[in-house]
């Protein structure tokens, strides 16, 4: 009854120590085998214990990983937006920073100059990033303003005047179009990168640009 | 703030469940084999594989419970029983609303083991090996973490486990243990 076979192995226990099946284990008290390896009840289910603890701790460690890693992804490209922002209002700092460097330059030599004249070789090395500042506003970022200049695209809009010719009420309609679709690219284009960026891993709420059946359910569901 | 915590750790949870869902079907096979596992004896295997399946359980349960109380995700409690209902790509949803029906038959029966009589034990136990991919398909499918590289590699490593250990189980010279009460 207790024999092994080829393929099943009934009732007996694998030795740990000898990788054998060890048919004679029941007949043990302690589930020993004849190969010298010790493994009671007791160490068993101890080291079964010690391995569950370390998988719970496995566990946590691992949710808090996937948690930090999810909540970067969600949070992540919303920080990387920042500064996409920051560079509309780079310019004004830019400006702001020009022109400090040249008024600290002309300072620096004066209270340098005064003091020993030994020390005219520093003055000299200031001037050399004074005068290398420069550059930087000539740098001046109005090429880069000239295309929200350029966007102006009521310009771009000239067929809206041929509508002209089929009807006067179009002919109204005509100069909103450009007017909303112009006043409203650039502001709604920022404001619509900030908030998708935010919910970027986020199923999308309603009306849905991946094609969700969504928007109707939740006005529902959400009231209850 | 509070509603992007409780969105990042219900996906975190998810994510480990899945992992615990991994190993105990491959501590489930190592059972069945009556093999010893890293110095484990059989009623080792058996008593990990046992606390994985139920640590798998009460992060699914997490993973629901804190999706629930996230305003954003909007789950109802009908779609943790009833599945395809869900307002957010109801196929996949509904995909780990089944997969929780049947990681609940499963639990229950395994519980009532004794009760039950080892045949129907296994007949029902046999289904973990639909849960799995059920799972899987979930998390593939309505996880929003499913185009990052990531996931990707920890999905990788969790095929190529089970995959593993079907091959193993699947082989000729599998042996299997037998109860001896059977």
């Amino acid at each position: 009854m207790l024999k092994t076979a080829p393929e099943k192995f009934r009732g007996g226990f694998w030795c740990a120590a000898s990788r054998v099946p060890s048919p004679t284990s029941l007949r043990l008290p302690r589930f020993g085998c004849q190969c010298g390896g010790m493994h009671s009840p007791r160490s068993g289910f101890r080291r079964a214990a010690v391995a569950s603890w370390a998988l719970a701790g496995l566990g946590i460690a691992g949710v808090a990983g996937a948690s930090a890693l999810a909540y970067a992804d969600t949070v992540k490209p919303a920080a990387a937006e920042v500064p996409a922002a920051a560079d509309i209002s780079a310019p004004e700092t830019v400006v702001s920073i020009a022109p400090e460097p040249t008024l600290v330059a002309p300072v620096a030599p004066a209270t340098t100059e005064s003091p020993a004249p030994p020390v005219a070789p520093q003055p000299t090395v200031r001037q050399a990033p004074a005068q290398a500042f420069i550059p930087a506003p000539t740098y001046a970022p109005a090429p880069t303003y000239a295309p929200q200049q350029t966007y102006a695209p009521q310009q771009a809009y000239a067929p809206a005047p041929v509508v002209q010719q089929q009807a006067p009420a179009v002919q109204q309609q005509a100069p909103v179009a450009p007017s909303q679709s112009s006043g409203g690219s650039s502001s709604s284009s920022s404001v619509s990168k900030s908030t998708s960026t935010t919910r970027q891993n986020r199923p999308p709420m309603g009306g849905g640009s991946s094609g969700n059946k969504f928007t109707p359910p939740h006005t529902t569901s959400k009231g209850s | 703030m509070s509603s992007e915590a409780l969105w990042a750790l219900g996906r975190g949870n998810g994510v480990v469940a899945l992992a615990f869902l991994t190993l105990s079907v491959v501590l489930g096979v190592g059972v069945r084999s009556g093999r010893p596992l890293f110095t484990l004896p059989r009623f080792g295997i058996a008593d990990v594989h046992r606390f994985v399946a139920l640590a798998a359980t009460l992060l699914v349960a997490l993973h629901m419970g804190l999706l629930f109380l996230d305003p954003y995700a909007k789950l109802r409690l009908i779609d943790f029983v009833v599945p395809f209902l869900g307002t957010y790509r109801p196929l996949w949803q509904g995909l780990g609303t089944v997969a929780f029906d049947v990681l609940i038959v499963v639990i229950i029966s395994s519980l009532l083991r004794r009760r039950l009589g080892l045949r129907i034990f296994r007949a029902v136990h046999w289904t973990t090996y639909l849960l799995w991919p059920i799972a899987m398909a979930h998390s593939l499918g309505n996880g929003t973490d499913t185009g990052r590289a990531w996931f990707l590699g920890f999905a990788g490593v969790c095929a190529l486990m089970v995959a593993a250990t079907l091959v193993w189980r699947l082989r000729a010279n599998f042996t299997e243990y037998v109860d001896v009460g059977v």
